[in-house]
């Protein structure tokens, strides 16, 4: 079936999100059409002040829209922790905690040689050029718990070496609520690895 | 029955829609074979340890339309000393990619997959050696077919004790038909240790003593021999060499 050029062009638009095939693009696009004019006006404006507003923080690298992000401007937080994420979505994940009141470090992905992204293509330069200048006590290691992650991890370890800092990594073992006969042995063990005193 | 299940090593995931991945197997009967993981990003998924780079799991799978979905996994070797190292694991990525790149989903090289884990081994429980990596891909070249002529030259069939490597001639080009051919040159020292290494064992090729220079210049024709198998589409190769430079600057 051929639809109008412009809804043919929103779906296209729609298609190009990730995880988005033609039927669900259908779907979103008929949904927006039924949508209220000003409602609709709200979605597409909330779309470009998105992306007009928001930047990259010079010091951490997270998304902000304000230069540096209201972290690393806060004079309340910590200076001798830097935790290293991979995207800015894992910053969010840690504040939620409320338990971290140091600065962050999003370094934008991981290594990954299957994929070809290497250091090189990640936001490492400006965490060296960063620990010369603010000299912190401690790195924290946030990667993800998957090959990438360690792989990231342990370069990050490696290329840290000369500073003479602290550099930990975050605990990996047994999720919270589970039960340990459901645990796979990989976990556990990790989780046997990491055990501490109480 | 719409279940089936297989034993194999797990080469590369493909992260697909909110958690999901479609994750790649090198499989015990030679294949490659691709399945969905539902969930197996999320972090209490029962799926995501074994469904993680390098591991050796058994998989059932449930076939339906399209790709089949996991439903059961259990790991048989996670080769936890490997992911420990960086240097093994440049190596280890490098060995998932040649799976990925090399094997065809109906393929059925069982020898290749004997080979693949045969060296998975040997990195889990010795040191990683540069040269026993070269031995493991030219012995894998080998087993796919591609096994190269480093005695005869592979145009006129003579003898040879120099020359050159011409890949797609079948390997070793002597100076006398080299003019009809290009490739990188190589000297009876480089043909002697390129025959040793496509006969030794891994644990044989850890002890062998090799100048520097003869060395480099072998992993040098190993590297092109897998440029031109793959088409020039390895990516993990050249941070395998990353991570053994910054090794070299450690030490």
């Amino acid at each position: 079936m051929r639809y109008y050029d412009s809804l043919a062009r929103l779906i296209a638009q729609f298609q190009k999100l990730p995880g988005i095939g033609s039927k669900t693009a259908q779907r979103l696009a008929f949904y927006i059409l039924k949508m209220p004019e000003p409602e609709v006006r709200e979605f597409a404006a909330a779309l470009v002040e998105a992306r007009a507003k928001l930047l990259t923080c010079s010091v951490c690298g997270n998304m902000t829209d304000s230069d540096p992000c209201h972290i690393c401007s806060d004079p309340r937080r910590e200076r001798k922790y830097i935790c290293v994420v991979q995207e800015p979505r894992d910053v969010l994940a840690l504040e939620r905690t409320n338990e971290y009141r140091g600065q962050y470090h999003v370094l934008n992905g991981a290594i990954s040689p299957l994929d070809g992204i290497g250091p090189d293509e990640l936001n490492i330069k400006s965490l060296l050029a960063r620990i010369r200048q603010e000299k912190p006590e401690e790195i924290i290691v946030a990667t993800n718990p998957n090959v990438q992650g360690e792989a990231t991890a342990m370069y990050l370890a490696q290329i840290l070496k000369p500073f003479d800092i602290r550099v930990t990594r975050l605990a990996l073992g047994l999720p919270v609520g589970g039960d340990l006969e459901y645990a796979d042995e990989m976990t556990l063990a990790r989780a046997l690895e990491g055990r501490k005193k109480i | 029955m719409r279940l089936e299940k297989h034993t194999g090593f797990v080469v590369y995931g493909f992260p697909l829609g909110e958690a999901d991945q479609i994750v790649s197997c090198f499989t015990s009967e030679g294949n490659l074979v691709k399945f969905i993981a539902k969930g197996s990003r999320k972090i209490k998924s029962r799926f995501a340890a074994s469904v993680q780079l390098f591991n050796l799991a058994e998989f059932v799978l449930y076939k339906s339309k399209g790709l089949p979905y996991l439903r059961q996994a259990a790991i048989i070797d996670s080769f936890a000393p490997v992911r420990r190292d960086w240097q093994k694991s440049g190596a280890a990525f490098a060995v998932a990619e040649l799976c990925r790149l090399l094997i065809g989903e109906e393929a059925g090289e069982q020898a290749v997959f004997r080979h693949v884990l045969a060296y998975m081994l040997h990195l889990r429980d010795r040191d990683y050696v540069p040269l026993t990596f070269d031995a493991f891909r030219w012995q894998l070249a080998a087993a796919l077919g591609y096994g190269m002529q480093t005695e005869r030259c592979a145009i006129c069939r003579q003898a040879a004790r120099s020359g050159c490597m011409d890949w797609s001639q079948g390997g070793l080009v002597c100076p006398r038909c080299r003019s009809r051919t290009g490739g990188v040159g190589v000297d009876v020292r480089h043909l002697a240790l390129l025959r040793t290494l496509s006969r030794c064992s891994f644990a044989e090729s850890d002890k062998l003593a090799v100048n520097g220079n003869l060395q480099r210049h072998c992993a040098r024709l190993v590297d092109d021999l897998i440029f031109w198998l793959t088409e020039g589409k390895t990516k993990a190769q050249a941070f395998r060499k990353l991570f053994e430079e910054l090794r070299c600057r450690s030490e």
